[in-house]
């Protein structure tokens, strides 16, 4: 851009100083974090991302600190350091605690602190929603990972394989319930998050980035959060009906009467294989974005990184059978699933060939996040080869829970998820702490790590080949294991010093130690416009991007952008400010007013915390009232803090463009939200309606013929009364924009109580029919989904309601109608969901 | 449920161990393969489907007064327990419980006396509040049931 262009608009000029420094001042008033005890209440996406960061680093020290437990117990055979039961919490928290409150949300953390960066956004579109997860998590993590300390942490497995866990005999005490509702409480926050880094990475773009110009990190992200979003809900789905199962008996994996533990299994690894990418692609983000700038040159194939990263994405949902080979599945089963296990090899490898190339024809800078990187290509494809070999049916039923198997997974997630992350750790440092980490401690703990982990995990393989078994607290001197066994433990001493190397250097007082220049590694992304140290407000001003590294081919890039003589380089209003962009091309649609701080997501995480965690220990009179106080303090939320009306309709943001303030329908990113919540929601539905027809399937006769079912009459009803909402939600809607306010005012009022109707209605079939959950499988199931499509009616209900009083509060005209766009998109899913449930209820055995 | 069928072909003791996580002493789930002969085989089962050669001794006495054929049976006695394992040919087996300890007297005895040692979790309860003597002569008469 040119002088001359800037001066043509009728903006301030940004040529002037004293204008730019009094910009400068409103910018960092509006952006700064609060002070004292009020900084807890920040949720810019800086603090929030910092806090995730470093409780999930925490978190890993934790559930590492277990594995050197492990260690010492296994380092001689018949060791006595840790007693049976105990050990078999620690195993079970180790690997709980790495998959779910380390591997997963590091990606949330890390990405909620480098996306809106690298995407020259201020902020994540919903910030209040990214620190109502980070509490969610901080809660669930402590209560789950705490119950070691009082001997009553979960005891049998990640996996939590039932009958051992549904059976009160075999595991006594809350073990099961802890891990159930603390981890479906943070499946909450990881869906969360999910909805945040979409609607982040496909709304809140610099103009001009269409999404062939987006950097590589945020593929990824789109691709991993969308993963997140179709594989959390079948977890959860089979979260609910375990819970259900452990505290009310209804028999959904019971075989005697005739439930299944092999559908809890499908539904875990339903989630469980795809978590393994979910966990993998977001660190090989960091790595397609460290290899171009120590290449120095753009990344070679960029979209077959594209599409490898999408493909895996796809592929790894056809693949979770391979964790099930031994259930005496029929052999075209295993067939299919062991031929889509090795074709995921093919992306996976075009990703690596891609960082090869570029280095390749590159010049490569060598340094610790290099070092890193390439540990970690080198223990990658190893994990990779020993996974291509148990992805063959015939050779895991040899390996198939042994050490092999534990050897091969910690060379996929260390190699595939450790290193990169530690590269991601020492390129990423300078934003954060506006200065480099050490190099020499660096490449110190690079080296300790890398052949401690060595020592540890190779001679597991060999373990695992003579037969020793996993999950195992000791075993016999005959087996011959004992010398190789004693070498991991000494490896996994080496290995968790080089951790310790590196917590120093992120810890250690740096004195007078200078700044970082500013872009210190000269890399071409927008990440590195962060000043040294860097400003609140992110980027100086929202700049037009034309290319993939406009800092290194944008001419006078920096410069532009430092003189805001982009967009958004003012904050007049004093109000925080981003802009949203088309999907596809990136062009400005709406400046973004976007929430400050606030104690709501937290005081709203701390009442649905303790809804999950009253219910384990079934107090259920607190339970109810934290529900209701749960549900208050999130209309609450809503309330005050979304669909503001803007006190202008458009706003002039810079080089002569005017874009309004307030958007409603798929221009606006509320309504993204919802769709793709309720895509998440739809999916979990769709777990539970698997269910239904996974016992149809393996039964001669589901429903039973002597079973009664709900009827036909009472869902007949339902769907009637359903359909009503639905019909007076879309009309609500659409009389609203209309101007003709007071006849939608009354289709709210009747669509909310028509809504409470059908979901009594629903329940009542079944009620009145006498269908005894506790039985036989056949009513728990019929019972489950009459009450979760409820559920949806009750809720619907009420946010007709709440439009209703928006409406009446004069928050929501026919202009600034946001709220009832988005409940009668609500109500699309809903309408959906008892649809289906209907059909599948009452006249679904019609047709038997 | 699913079956594994085995088709030996040498004669000799393979090990085996419990692979899926099955409960507090998942390690100590080991088990043996023995491969002998036809004729041996053929003979080996209609051994053991024979009951108890019982000797007398105040063993059987004491195991009847202490409860133990409350969970134990033993085949030719009164003892007739379901819930764990059947002891009628127990001075046969190469171990006991399920591969931790060879099956000699004093691993009997210390066994009764307290199973938990042996395998973190077991229902059985410890019988080690029962005079030495007894459990000795328990253990004795248990030891000789071939």
């Amino acid at each position: 851009m040119t002088e001359r262009e800037n001066t043509a608009a009728d903006g301030p000029d940004q040529e002037d100083e004293e204008v730019r420094r009094g910009q400068e001042e409103r910018l960092r008033k509006v952006w700064a974090a609060p002070k004292g005890w009020r900084y807890w209440s920040a949720v810019n996406n800086t603090e929030v991302g910092i806090w995730y960061t470093a409780a999930a680093f925490g978190f890993m020290l934790f559930a590492g600190v277990l594995a050197l437990t492990m260690r010492v117990q296994l380092a001689v055979p018949e060791n006595d350091f840790l007693t049976a039961t105990f050990y078999n919490q620690v195993y079970t928290l180790h690997g709980t605690v790495m998959m779910f409150l380390f591997a997963v949300p590091i990606f949330e953390a890390v990405a909620i602190i480098l996306l809106p960066e690298m995407l020259g956004a201020r902020d994540l579109p919903f910030p209040r929603l990214s620190a109502f997860g980070f509490w969610c998590f901080r809660i669930g993590g402590v209560f789950v990972a705490g119950s070691i300390f009082f001997d009553a942490a979960p005891n049998a497995g990640w996996f939590m394989y039932p009958p051992l866990t549904t059976d009160e005999r075999y595991t006594p005490g809350y073990g099961p319930d802890i891990w159930l509702l603390g981890l479906s409480f943070i499946e909450i926050a990881s869906l969360a998050a999910a909805v945040e880094l979409i609607v982040g990475t496909l709304k809140c773009r610099p103009p001009g980035m269409r999404l062939n110009l987006m950097p590589l990190y945020a593929w990824y992200v789109l691709v991993v959060a969308g993963m997140i979003l179709f594989a959390f809900p079948p977890l959860i789905a089979g979260d609910i009906l375990f819970e259900l199962e452990r505290m009310f008996d209804w028999p959904f994996f019971d075989p005697s009467r005739g439930g299944d533990p092999v559908l809890w299994q499908h539904l875990f690894w339903i989630f469980g294989h795809p978590e393994v990418y979910i966990v993998f692609l977001p660190a090989i983000a960091l790595v397609a974005m460290i290899v171009p700038t120590f290449a120095q040159r753009p990344i070679l194939g960029y979209s077959w990184i594209v599409l490898a990263a999408v493909g895996t994405g796809f592929i790894s949902f056809g693949l979770w059978v391979h964790h099930m080979y031994t259930t005496g599945l029929p052999a075209i089963s295993l067939g299919f699933f062991s031929a889509a296990s090795e074709a995921v090899a093919i992306p996976t490898g075009v990703q690596i060939f891609v960082f090869l190339a570029t280095l390749l024809t590159g010049r490569v800078i060598f340094s610790v996040p290099m070092l890193f990187v390439a540990g970690a290509l080198a223990t990658f494809v190893i994990g990779g080869l020993t996974g291509v070999m148990v992805a063959l049916a015939p050779f895991d039923w040899q390996a198939h829970d042994t050490y092999f198997v534990v050897a091969h997974l910690h060379y996929v997630l260390i190699g595939g998820m450790l290193f990169p992350l530690m590269a991601g750790v020492y390129y990423y440092w300078p934003i954060i702490g506006a200065r480099k980490l050490s190099d020499r401690l660096g490449r110190i703990a690079f080296w300790l790590m890398f052949v401690g982990f060595n020592v540890a995990f190779l001679p597991m393989h060999w373990a695992g080949l003579m037969g020793m078994p996993r999950r195992v607290w000791t075993y016999p001197e005959a087996l011959g294991v004992g010398i190789s066994n004693l070498v991991s433990s000494v490896g996994a001493f080496v290995f968790a010093s080089g951790v310790m190397v590196i917590v120093w250097d992120v810890l250690r007082p740096r004195g007078r130690e200078p700044y970082a220049k500013r872009n210190p590694w000269n890399a071409g992304t927008l990440e590195w416009l962060a000043r040294m140290p860097a400003e609140s407000w992110g980027v100086r001003s929202v700049p037009v991007i034309s290319s993939r590294y406009p800092l290194w081919e944008q001419p006078n890039f920096v410069d532009d952008v430092d003189k805001g003589r982009f967009y958004l380089p003012d904050a007049e209003e004093m109000k925080r400010e981003t802009l949203v962009t088309t999907v596809l091309d990136g062009k400005p649609l709406l400046c973004l007013r976007v929430p400050g701080p606030s104690f709501m997501p937290m005081i709203a995480a701390i009442m649905t915390g303790a809804v999950f965690i009253f219910a384990t220990f079934h107090w259920w009179t607190l339970t109810i009232t934290a529900m209701v106080l749960s549900i208050a303090s999130i209309i609450i939320w809503l309330w005050r803090g979304t669909a503001q009306i803007p006190e202008k309709a458009e706003k002039d943001v810079g080089l002569g463009l005017k874009l309004p303030l307030y958007k409603s329908g798929p221009d606006s990113i509320g309504w993204w939200a919802m769709f793709i919540t309720m895509t998440g929601d739809a999916t979990a539905f769709v777990g539970l309606i698997f269910g239904y027809f996974y016992f149809f399937t393996i039964h001669a006769d589901f429903p039973p013929p002597t079973a009664v079912g709900p009827g036909v009459f009472w869902p007949s009803i339902a769907l009637l009364l359903f359909a009503s909402a639905w019909t007076a939600a879309l009309f609500a809607r659409i009389l609203n924009r209309a101007g003709r306010v007071g006849p939608a005012r009354g289709l709210m009022a009747a669509g909310s109580v028509a809504s409470l109707a059908a979901s009594a209605t629903l329940l009542w079939g079944p009620f009145t029919n006498g269908l005894d959950p506790s039985a036989h499988v056949y009513p728990a199931t019929v019972w489950v989904l009459a009450i979760w499509t409820a559920v949806h009616g009750g809720v619907g209900g009420l946010m007709l309601g709440y439009c209703l009083a928006r409406s009446y509060a004069d928050r929501m005209t026919h202009e600034y109608d946001i709220d009832i766009s988005n409940v009668a998109l609500y109500w699309h899913f809903a309408g959906g969901t008892a649809l289906v449930t209907v059909a599948t209820l009452a006249y679904f055995p019609m047709l038997m | 449920m699913n079956r594994l069928i085995l088709e030996p072909t040498e004669v000799g003791v393979i090990n085996g161990a419990c692979a899926e996580f099955c409960g507090t002493a998942h390690a100590q789930m080991g088990f043996r393969v023995v491969v002998v002969p036809e004729t041996e085989f053929t003979e080996y089962v209609r051994a053991q489907a024979q009951p108890a050669a019982v000797p007398e001794s105040e063993g059987l006495d004491l195991f009847i007064r202490n409860g133990c054929a409350a969970c134990h049976a033993i085949r030719g006695t009164p003892a007739d327990g379901v819930v764990g394992p059947d002891l009628t040919h127990l001075a046969s087996r190469r171990t006991i419980g399920a591969g931790i300890v060879p099956t000699t007297v004093e691993n009997i005895a210390d066994f009764v006396a307290s199973p938990d040692h042996f395998k973190p979790g077991i229902e059985m309860p410890a019988f080690g509040m029962l005079p030495k003597d007894e459990i000795a002569q328990i253990a004795a008469w248990l030891g000789s049931l071939e």
